[in-house]
């Protein structure tokens, strides 16, 4: 049964948003009265809403297991090449889908409140929409061409939206760093993608085609099919490590966290980043057709939640304690795809959504009422201060670090399970648990209890954040205590309740740990100004890593290469100055010697024309 | 008949731009941005009309040698010529402001220039006719960069001039031994002199042939002439050497030599591809260090030139039309980046992008063009490099040799790098005191000329349908295919052996079968 409304409305909104909002930015740069806010803000929350609205009413009418699947044209097209734009709804985009456009919306309504007087607030939110037009392109397509346009314009958004304070030169390095880590990664996407063309042509790009030969064994005859597959899929999952900051390109997030909290919020918690996990679920037949390659993957992911968990913990800025945290919990994802359960990194990747966008939006709002303080040492005793913010970031913090009952605790909790067979990633993974727990509570002590440590200025100045932005967060709370009861995952998820209690336990261990420890040993701030943004206080070799391997050998590139390029041009400019120096020296046969020049000309003239009619031929 | 009123319009114009005023800026402004337009609107025709080619006329004979006239404006050559009036009537827009004095005669040499690289993109069949426009295009170049250049245009237009002139020696012997043995110079001929010459020979011929078309692109060792011209060069000029002359040494690869020395070509593509490579990576890594900001768009040029003519040397068809497309996107971006480096020059008046910056606080507008036309550079899907890269990198790994793409993606990483850096240093950053930023501002028409050059680059990204299209007609595509070759090798046998004199040879087909 087809549904009346077209699947390209769902992106068509925020596209037209961003069209507008842009043009809108652009008219009235020169102008001295600013664009009006309000309107400016209700139009830039209307597109996402709009779009909102659609995919709930394709969710709705979708039965059980339907595709929708939309043809809108041909992209590239020659020859037997075929690429073109098409649209597939299925279960796994309605997900994707509706906490993209859901969480969006809200943002949007909180960048309204968080950004006010900001001069750049009209080509904020039409960046946001073209952010969400992007997702929505990524998530909706039914390709991986047409999916690495949005991959690639998620990726121009969030460079545009890191470097948004672009007076800044240190963002705008942030910035550069994000779009450069994800372009290594993106090569790695184009890669994967000329495999399979390789492999059988363009029609293998398309989802349901690539699903249909990998499962139906029609690539048999083909030489090297099975290790042009694997070769495939580790192409791909290595553009996945990038989207999703997980080792070895991991290191652009932190850094990433110089853009607006609303940013870090939307692009670098709750749906950007999960765009590796997606595509990884959507090409689950790709990725699970060997079981070395799972093993890879699982390794990578639990390195990836272990290191992160362990660099949050040492962190001091609010925002990148939140997005080691991040980084920790994509890796929780990835195990859960490495393990072949994708329902469940789906499942988790809907949790977390919630509980780290409200999480985010909370430290925005912290951020916010003490004027751009952004490190814990100088917080401290907020609670009261700032009791809506409190208890919302406190729910979010029992979602996340996984108490019982709330969101995060059912995702969690199956994906320890899923990989319980393996005890060695097991325990490593429940410590990993363990240590959310402890850098996530040391977050709140150091923050909401204790004394305020900032100065006396910021403390008169403090105020709880406005209504418009305070609606989004409870909202997002709301979905933190709810979002882990949507029937997302299989049912034949069997739960033992050994698993619940070491998880349930390690948690509260962990926090009760934390929390006595961390009300104890307040950390003293040092003093002096630390540079927010760019610099980074910890990343444990990989910025190392990728200085060595990347940066290193493109500098001595250059080295070798400038005097190369320098003996170049001497060589030039020397053999050009031959003719010069033969002409000085034949000047005296030019000069005043007409015969003499006549003569030589005929001669050789007569010399040429000989030659060329009696040897040529 | 659309396409020799082409070739000759740019001429006429350029007669026609002579009579008018030199003292009234304005009005030989409208007259200029008339004559531009013209050749413009009718290229455009064409295009829709999907091109047009003329009969072989005998030009002249000489020794024996006929020496014919034929135009051929279908697939790559009309795309390119195209691209080439679009490009001139943008440059001649933004000349108005970039020029302080004498846009009459900037616009008497662009016209011919204009013409030079139109006729030399239609000479697909006869090669004296290509020698001769493609030297011809160096005359007017060269007067204008000494006209109009910047402080060291002297040294700037002698080595152009005598770099790109000495480059194309050797294409002038092996062309004229050729014609010599096939007594015609007609492409056909000439491809079925050359299998009847020693080996070593035909190798000779093929370097021969290789050179002047290197130093156009440019290629590795022979771009030294490239970084100074176009820095030198006032910007409408330089967009135009980068845009559409440069793409006349890529042209003469895939309409002379590939078709020609099929078989070389074919023989030495695992070699050829590296080399463009190693040209694609070189550019790139001076790109990344320049300060110079007319510089770094000269080695982004070679970056990107390096990596079409990689794609070229894969010898596939779709490879082949990506390479159109890269060509074509590469026209557009690199030269409205040329265009809009130029305005940020002028502005800040001075080359060195470390001085520039804060854009984006002073000027707005410009900045997000400016940031757009990067964006476009890096080739972030949607944009017609995206379609180009694709086509040219899936090449790449299918070429038999799939590191290939590896390096070539490390290219694209590296073309990443260095719009980057250059966009952080030109648009952002805090505002440099007593810059006087507040009295500059992009002018109208500065404004309105960037606007189909953004349609373009967007509108080609996202439906390069009618550039690829006119790659699916193999028949009318002069540039041969191996099959097509073959196909032509057994119709000329089947002639020969026939001993036909009959109608249906035509005349080039026929002296062949005499020759033989």
């Amino acid at each position: 049964m087809a549904t009346q409304i077209p699947l390209w409305i769902i992106p068509f909104f925020p596209l037209l948003g961003a069209l507008a909002l842009g043009a809108i930015a652009l008219t009235r740069t020169k102008s001295e009265q600013p664009a009006p806010e309000g309107y400016i803000g209700a139009l830039a929350v209307s597109f996402p809403f709009i779009s909102f609205i659609a995919t709930v009413m394709f969710a709705i009418e979708m039965p059980r297991d339907g595709v929708y699947t939309e043809t809108l044209g041909s992209w590239i097209s020659i020859g037997s090449f075929q690429v073109s734009f098409g649209f597939l709804f299925d279960s796994l985009t309605k997900i994707m889908l509706l906490f993209v456009t859901g969480i969006t919306t809200l943002i949007v309504l909180y960048s309204i409140g968080y950004m006010k007087g900001d001069v750049g607030y009209t080509r904020f939110m039409s960046y946001l929409n073209l952010f969400l037009f992007s997702m929505i392109v990524l998530v909706l397509s039914d390709s991986l061409p047409l999916t690495f346009l949005g991959w690639e314009g998620v990726g121009l958004c969030s460079y545009l939206l890191v470097g948004f304070w672009n007076k800044d030169l240190l963002n705008c390095k942030a910035a550069n760093k994000a779009f450069l880590v994800n372009r290594v990664g993106d090569v790695g996407f184009l890669l994967g993608m000329f495999t399979l063309l390789a492999l059988g042509g363009t029609s293998l790009l398309n989802y349901a085609n690539l699903n249909e030969a990998l499962s139906g064994g029609s690539l048999a005859h083909v030489s090297f099919a099975r290790e042009l597959i694997i070769i495939a899929a580790f192409f791909l999952f290595f553009a996945c490590t990038g989207k999703s900051a997980q080792i070895p390109l991991l290191t652009w997030l932190p850094d990433a966290m110089a853009g607006p909290t609303p940013v870090s919020a939307l692009i670098h918690a709750a749906t950007m980043v999960t765009a590796g996990v997606y595509l990884m679920a959507r090409l689950s037949a790709l990725f699970a057709f060997d079981l070395f390659f799972s093993v890879i993957v699982l390794l990578v992911a639990l390195a990836t939640a272990l290191w992160a968990a362990i660099a949050g913990l040492l962190q001091h800025d609010i925002k990148k304690i939140l997005a080691y945290s991040t980084i920790s919990q994509l890796g929780f994802m990835f195990m859960a795809a490495g393990a072949g359960a994708y329902d469940v990194a789906i499942f988790h990747v809907f949790t977390h959504a919630f509980t780290k966008a409200a999480l985010f939006l909370g430290a925005g709002s912290v951020i916010h009422s003490l004027g751009g303080e952004q490190d814990i040492r100088k917080m401290g005793g907020l609670a009261f201060k700032l009791p809506s913010t409190f208890f919302i970031m406190l729910i979010a913090w029992a979602s996340l670090i996984g108490l019982p009952g709330l969101a995060c605790f059912w995702s969690k909790d199956l994906i320890l399970e899923s990989i319980y067979s393996a005890p060695m990633l097991y325990y490593t993974a429940l410590f990993t648990a363990i240590l959310t727990a402890v850098y996530m509570t040391r977050l709140m002590v150091l923050v909401f209890l204790g004394k305020f440590r900032g100065s006396s200025h910021t403390a008169e100045h403090m105020h709880e954040s406005s209504i418009v932005m305070q609606v989004p967060m409870w909202i997002l709370a709301a979905g933190c205590i709810l979002a882990g009861y949507a029937p997302l995952t299989n049912e034949n998820h069997h739960t033992d309740i050994f698993v619940i209690l070491a998880c349930c336990g390690g948690t509260i261990v962990g926090l009760s740990f934390a929390a006595v420890y961390f009300s104890k040993k307040i950390p003293r701030y040092p003093g002096h100004n630390e540079l927010v943004g760019f610099a980074r206080t910890w990343t444990f070799l990989f910025d190392k890593l990728h200085f060595l391997l990347g940066i290193l050998p493109a500098r001595i590139a250059m080295s070798i290469l400038d005097p190369v390029n320098r003996f170049l041009r001497i060589t030039m400019i020397v053999i050009g100055a031959i003719p010069v120096i033969c002409s000085e020296g034949l000047r005296f046969m030019q000069v005043n010697k007409l015969r003499v020049q006549l003569a030589l000309s005929v001669i050789s003239s007569v010399i040429l024309a000989y030659w060329l009619v009696f040897f040529i031929r | 008949m659309l396409i020799s009123i082409l070739l000759i319009l740019p001429f006429v114009c350029s007669c026609l731009m002579i009579a008018s005023s030199s003292r009234d800026v304005n009005s030989s402004f409208r007259m200029g941005l008339l004559c531009t337009a013209m050749p413009l609107a009718l290229a455009t025709v064409l295009v829709f009309i999907g091109g047009q080619q003329t009969d072989n006329y005998l030009w002249f004979s000489f020794l024996e040698i006929d020496i014919e006239f034929s135009l051929y404006g279908r697939g790559l050559s009309l795309w390119m010529a195209w691209l080439a009036t679009l490009l001139c009537f943008l440059a001649f827009t933004y000349s108005k402001t970039a020029l302080s004095f004498g846009i009459k005669k900037f616009a008497v040499g662009l016209l011919a220039l204009e013409g030079t690289i139109i006729g030399a993109f239609f000479s697909a069949q006869n090669l004296v006719q290509f020698l001769f426009f493609f030297e011809a295009m160096i005359l007017p170049a060269a007067i204008l960069i000494a006209l109009y250049g910047g402080l060291k245009r002297r040294r700037a237009v002698i080595t152009f001039s005598l770099y790109t002139l000495s480059g194309s020696i050797p294409l002038l012997f092996g062309a004229w031994y050729l014609m010599a043995k096939a007594g015609s110079d007609n492409i056909y001929a000439i491809a079925e002199t050359l299998k009847t010459l020693p080996l070593a020979t035909q190798t000779y011929l093929f370097i021969a042939f290789s050179i002047a078309f290197a130093v156009k692109t440019p290629l590795f060792p022979l771009h030294s002439w490239q970084s100074i011209t176009y820095s030198e060069a006032p910007y409408p000029l330089s967009a135009i050497l980068s845009g559409a002359m440069a793409k006349v040494g890529v042209f003469g690869f895939a309409i002379w030599t590939i078709p020609i020395f099929h078989k070389q070509v074919t023989e030495y593509s695992l070699y050829l591809i590296p080399f463009a490579l190693f040209s694609a990576l070189y550019g790139a890594a001076l790109a990344l260090q320049q300060i110079n900001i007319k510089r770094l768009l000269a080695f982004s040029s070679m970056s990107h030139l390096g990596l079409a003519m990689a794609g070229l040397f894969c010898l596939d068809d779709v490879v082949n039309a990506g390479v159109a497309v890269m060509l074509i996107g590469h026209g557009l971006t690199a030269g409205g980046l040329f265009f809009f480096c130029g305005i940020a020059q002028k502005w800040t008046g001075s080359s060195d992008i470390k001085l520039y910056g804060a854009f984006a606080t002073t000027n707005p507008i410009f900045a997000s063009i400016f940031g757009f036309l990067g964006i476009a550079a890096v080739a972030v899907p949607c944009t017609v490099g995206f379609v180009g890269e694709f086509l040219i990198l899936q090449g790449l790994f299918n070429s038999g040799f799939a590191f290939f793409a590896v390096i070539g993606g490390i290219c694209v990483i590296c073309s990443a790098a260095y719009i980057l850096r250059l966009i952080k240093n030109v648009l952002f950053g805090p505002v440099p005191e007593n810059s006087g930023r507040a009295n500059v501002s992009l002018s109208k028409f500065e404004g309105i000329a960037a606007v189909p050059i953004i349609a373009l680059i967007l509108y080609f990204g996202l439906h390069p349908a009618p550039i690829l299209n006119s790659f699916e007609n193999k028949n009318e595509n002069p540039a041969l295919t191996e099959q097509e070759m073959q196909e032509f090798e057994r119709f000329l046998e089947h002639l020969i052996n026939m001993e036909a004199q009959d109608s249906i040879a035509n005349d080039s087909l026929e002296e062949i079968s005499d020759e033989q």
